[in-house]
């Protein structure tokens, strides 16, 4: 509270930047967390916050004793882990190898080319992986078939679900999440590069010295708000990937709820679920965030 | 033809307020307001205001209508088993319409099967919406039957012997051997659930739920459905079902049948108006069938609810019983003949034409039929489907199906749970859906075998399952004793 | 940038241009797919399979789209929202970033924190409804504004591209006597222009996107963004919904893949023009001038 009084007077005009902010959070973030209450509840549209019944932890007891859910969220914080070490790194990768490339036409047109799956829809994403992986007439399972081997069911297999959603979400997301890290990139200062040549270093040392330490910081944030979703990751996607065959490691929380609260109409399990996955959340990012501050970095808080 | 007297007919009585609605839309963007809402405000002498809210936000709409109170006087309720829904009714939100259907000739005059089955703890809290009661069957190629002399199948033992001999032809003679004898679309929540009650009624089952020894049991306890799940495995194995059926979308596989690859379909036949023209194009011919003859030489047909949705009256907004009489009284106009006609053809020659006395329709007058005169069939309580007020031609697939579908209505066999009310069904529905729909998925792929499938059948009990039963139980001996 | 002409350096140009070639064309090709599936007709969609090119190309597809006499209603509706909800989203965005970027700012930290608490807790699709209507909002195109005005993530990655700005310029302003605002506008604003140019894109997207809070909040159908209509027109291809006519010549996958192509293209012209602002050493170069 001392800091907020003395920002009031020595910083008046910051609060009236920040003025227009705090009022969209107050307004349209904490007010409708109220709503929260809803997991303590057993909550009817028709009878409201004011109407329904309290459960206590009813819901969150329900949540915990049900065979599916406990794992579901294993596979939930599978994927999670899967994306955050297969799937980060990409755009890192390819925002930096397109900083290389020094004909301004091509890095044009693969910045314009790799970022328009974002736009595709995982309908038809699936269509697509569809054509190309089923075994009756999917490209791949004809090549296969072609040379002699037997067809793969890539779409109806344990087995090949990680690969197929990991390369699905290179495919789709690769492209896209370079744009933020570009626009870092446009901020190191071009006489650094001019002085590391001068110096003797090679490409490397230009990549390790300076590229990588002027993105750092954004990826560090860009991590770090991937752990704030982290439990909702892949959901349109995994939605459609997800079949009896693959079931057992595919159905993460968000398709489960979909399938059983959302649908029905069953507002307080679905609020309890989503607090649940908020706390792990919560915990991912503080808990990563002291981390890299400990290590001398700098996080988002 | 009737709906020619429309422009002068006003109805009896009054009607000054305007009633409004919430409808489900499946139109593409804006429903115009227009000359077709004229004509059926001056029919029936009322004004209306109707909100079409596309399909796909329609369920979260409803749930916001009765969270925030904003309710129309009367709404369309897509699933009558729908948990909010339920509780809203339990709470007393709605209009329980029982007592007063008798007094409307169209709404009492309407099939007592549909009443039965959108009942809510054995009281209507609706108008239902009337669709084929009938609509489960086989789909195959004629063609194809002709070629290789079949009779048409009467019985799950024709079906198996068709099945194999249409493994045997290559039907477009590409040399391939890449013929499908069946598909089957696969529901995104329930699986092939239907297709599997379906064997299991051909072979004397129950349809969901039967009566075995005076209670209520579900259909995986049966003999008959095991012996269906048998015989699907078997197909599956010998590759006469189509291996990819679990993953694939109800696009794809209606694409199998337009391309001319599969033999035979089995679902609900009224998709028959979707794979007809393409067909039709590559010179194929279909024939159909909804009835079956069990092994005990019984006819049978499996019965779908019957009704889609109910309109329902929300208290709060219909605040007496006479508002809620001038309501119905409104639907018992509006499902009259001229209104039925009107809404089956829209106007001349905007929707349709009148061509050697008979009614037809090319594809621009039938965009405008979708964009202008559909939406309100959403309103309708459809006597259309039970052929009043029927005037003109229809699409021969449509034609083919609706005869099937009413010679198959006397032999239908229901789910005698769908009056009933299961509060833990209510809640847990996702959940035993998926359990029953993955077990019998895996049983036919080899993946389980039977100790296996009577393992998943026993924690569908354990999960919630039992207690259905239980309920359910309950419930059909207080309506029933 | 400086050229390396060793041999290794020459290797590692070729090697890249490859591979980047080859990600651009795993990426390209299934958007060709997209793209000629629009234009085949029903019979090639039926076989299935990857099309790079339709036998048959018709626009059968396109006038199922464009004939909807509302897709321009459509179009318009998105247009306003997306010019209007990406200014108001990109003036917040920054005017709340700004602050919590300056050290001096004492109470950055409280306010940070109750940032990232929004990141990852929410109230509901019904709470935040009750908020709208209680604000009168039902049935105005602000509905679909204002409640997502500003992202969290993007406020923190916001004040991320701010904290980086270096702080000389802005330090000697100071000195010289100018306030905050002074310094904002005229030193922080036209320093950012990566970043602005970022959220343009990353905003815009967003709002061009959006369908389900239209639907939710809009009862009025008079502003339906070009969204909602695509959404129902493919479920109307599809035979949802409609019964006793028949489907005749409109492959829904056809008409699914234009909608792709439809909504798609708009962002896809908007980005070139934006490019010129993802160029190194943007930020310096202005400061050295």
């Amino acid at each position: 509270m001392r800091k907020i009084l003395y920002d009031l007077k020595k910083n008046p005009l910051l609060f009236l930047f920040l003025a227009p902010g705090l009022v969209f959070f107050l307004l349209f973030k904490y007010w409708p967390i109220l709503g929260l209450s809803m997991a303590f509840q057993e909550y009817s549209p028709f009878l409201g916050v004011h109407g329904s019944p309290w459960v206590g932890f009813a819901q969150f007891g329900r949540m915990l004793s049900d065979p599916d859910f406990i794992q579901v969220t294993v596979n939930t914080m599978l994927v999670g882990v899967c994306y955050i070490v297969f799937f980060f790194p990409i755009p890192v990768v390819i925002s930096i190898l397109l900083n290389e490339v020094l004909h301004p036409g091509y890095k044009r047109i693969v910045q314009t080319l790799v970022y328009i799956p974002h736009f595709i829809s995982w309908v038809v994403i699936y269509g697509i992986t569809y054509a190309l992986l089923s075994t009756d007439g999917g490209a791949i399972n004809n090549l296969l078939s072609r040379i002699g081997l037997d067809p793969i069911p890539f779409l109806a297999s344990k087995d090949w679900f990680y690969p197929v959603m990991i390369l699905q979400m290179i495919w789709h997301e690769g492209g896209w999440g370079t744009i933020i890290i570009l626009a870092a990139l446009t901020s190191v200062n071009p006489e650094l590069y001019e002085a590391c040549a001068i110096d003797g270093g090679n490409r490397f040392h230009r990549i390790r010295h300076i590229v990588f330490p002027a993105i750092l910081s954004t990826i560090v944030i860009l991590l770090l708000l991937r752990l704030g979703s982290f439990m909702d990751i892949g959901f349109e996607q995994i939605l459609m990937l997800v079949n009896t065959a693959n079931r057992p490691i595919a159905e993460v929380i968000q398709t489960y709820v979909y399938r059983i609260g959302i649908v029905q109409g069953q507002f307080s399990y679905t609020t309890a679920v989503g607090l649940f996955k908020s706390a792990v959340s919560i915990i991912l990012v503080l808990g990563t965030n002291s981390l890299i501050k400990k290590f001398g970095g700098e996080g988002i808080f | 033809m009737a709906f020619l007297a429309l422009s002068g007919a006003y109805a009896k009585g009054d009607s000054p307020e305007t009633i409004s609605g919430m409808v489900i839309s499946f139109s593409a963007g804006e429903v115009p307001v227009g000359p077709i809402q004229e004509a059926i405000e001056k029919y029936t002498g009322c004004k209306l205001k109707i909100n079409f809210v596309p399909s796909e936000g329609y369920v979260d709409k409803v749930n916001i209508a009765l969270a925030s109170g904003n309710l129309p006087e009367f709404m369309v309720i897509v699933d009558t088993k729908n948990a909010a829904f339920v509780q809203a009714v339990k709470a007393g939100a709605f209009w329980d319409i029982t007592p007063y259907i008798k007094d409307y000739p169209r709404l009492a005059g309407l099939p007592d099967i549909g009443w039965k089955n959108s009942a809510i703890g054995g009281k209507n809290f609706g108008l239902y919406r009337a669709r084929f009661a009938v609509r489960q069957g086989i789909i195959w190629r004629q063609d194809w039957q002709r070629k290789l002399h079949l009779k048409n199948p009467e019985t799950a033992d024709d079906l198996d012997a068709m099945l194999k001999a249409f493994a045997r032809l290559d039907a477009d003679g590409n040399g391939k051997g890449d013929t499908i004898p069946l598909v089957m679309p696969y529901d995104k929540d329930r699986g092939i659930i239907s297709q599997v009650t379906n064997l299991a009624v051909w072979l004397g089952g129950v349809n969901g739920y039967g009566v075995k020894n005076g209670r209520l049991v579900q259909e995986m306890f049966t003999d008959e459905y095991l012996k269906a799940l048998d015989l699907l495995r078997s197909w599956y194995k010998e590759k006469l079902l189509w291996s990819e059926f679990p993953i694939s979308d109800r696009e794809t596989t209606f694409n199998k049948v337009r391309s001319g690859r599969a033999g035979a379909y089995m679902s609900a036949t009224s998709d028959l108006d979707l794979v007809w023209d393409q067909v039709d194009a590559l010179g194929g011919r279909f024939s159909i069938t909804n009835v079956m003859k069990t092994p005990a030489g019984e006819t049978v047909a499996v019965s779908d609810p019957g009704f889609s949705g109910i309109i329902a009256f929300p208290k709060s907004t219909v605040k007496s019983e006479a508002r809620l009489r001038q309501i119905l009284s409104f639907f018992n106009k509006f499902n009259e003949d001229p209104m039925a006609d009107l809404l089956h053809w829209g106007f001349q020659p905007k929707h349709s034409s009148i061509i050697d006395n008979q009614l037809v329709q090319d594809k621009d007058q039938m965009d405008a039929y979708n964009r202008e005169v559909q939406p309100y069939r959403q309103v309708q309580i459809d006597p259309a489907v039970f052929d009043l007020g029927r005037a003109g031609k229809e699409a021969p697939s449509t034609a083919m199906h609706r005869k099937a579908s009413d010679e198959a209505t006397r032999y239908a066999i229901l789910d005698p749970t769908l009056p009933l009310l299961s509060s833990t069904w209510s809640q847990l529905q996702g959940t035993l859906t998926t359990l029953q729909s993955d077990a019998i998925t895996r049983y036919i792929m080899g993946v389980y075998d039977l100790a296996a499938f009577k393992k998943a059948r026993d924690t569908w009990l354990e999960r919630g399952g039992q207690k259905v039963l239980d309920e359910y139980n309950k419930a059909y001996a207080e309506i029933y004793k | 940038m400086v050229e390396n002409k060793s041999f290794f350096g020459r290797l590692f140009q070729i090697c890249n241009y490859a591979f980047l070639g080859a990600f651009a064309c795993a990426t390209f090709l299934p958007f060709v797919h997209v793209v000629a599936s629009s234009f085949a007709d029903p019979a090639q969609l039926a076989r299935g399979g990857l099309i790079f090119w339709p036998e048959h190309a018709n626009l059968l597809a396109y006038k199922e789209i464009f004939a909807t006499p509302t897709i321009f209603k459509g179009l318009r509706s998105s247009i306003v929202i997306t010019v209007i909800g990406t200014f108001v989203s990109l003036s917040v965005t920054m005017f709340t970033a700004y602050p919590l970027a300056q050290s001096r700012f004492r109470s950055k930290n409280i306010f940070m924190g109750l940032v990232i608490v929004t990141l990852v807790f929410d109230g509901g699709m019904i709470p935040t409804f009750m908020v709208v209507r209680d604000l009168g909002l039902i049935d105005s195109i602000w509905a679909l504004i204002l409640p997502v005005a500003v992202l969290p993530a993007w406020l923190i990655v916001m004040r991320n591209f701010i904290k980086n700005i270096p702080g000389e310029l802005q330090e000697a302003s100071y000195i010289e006597g100018a306030n905050d605002a002074q310094v904002f506008f005229r030193i922080v604003l036209p320093l950012s222009k990566p970043a602005l140019a970022t959220f343009v894109v990353l905003y815009g997207v967003m709002y061009w996107n959006s369908w389900f809070s239209a639907l939710i909040y809009l009862n009025n159908p008079d502003w339906y963004p070009i969204q909602v209509i695509l959404r129902q027109i493919i479920l109307s291809a599809q035979g949802v919904g409609t019964d006793s006519l028949a489907q005749s010549q409109i492959s829904p996958m056809g008409v699914r893949m234009a909608v792709v192509v439809v909504a798609t293209l708009p962002i896809m012209c908007v980005y070139p023009f934006l490019q010129k602002y993802f160029v190194q050493g943007m930020m310096l170069g202005s400061v050295k001038g």
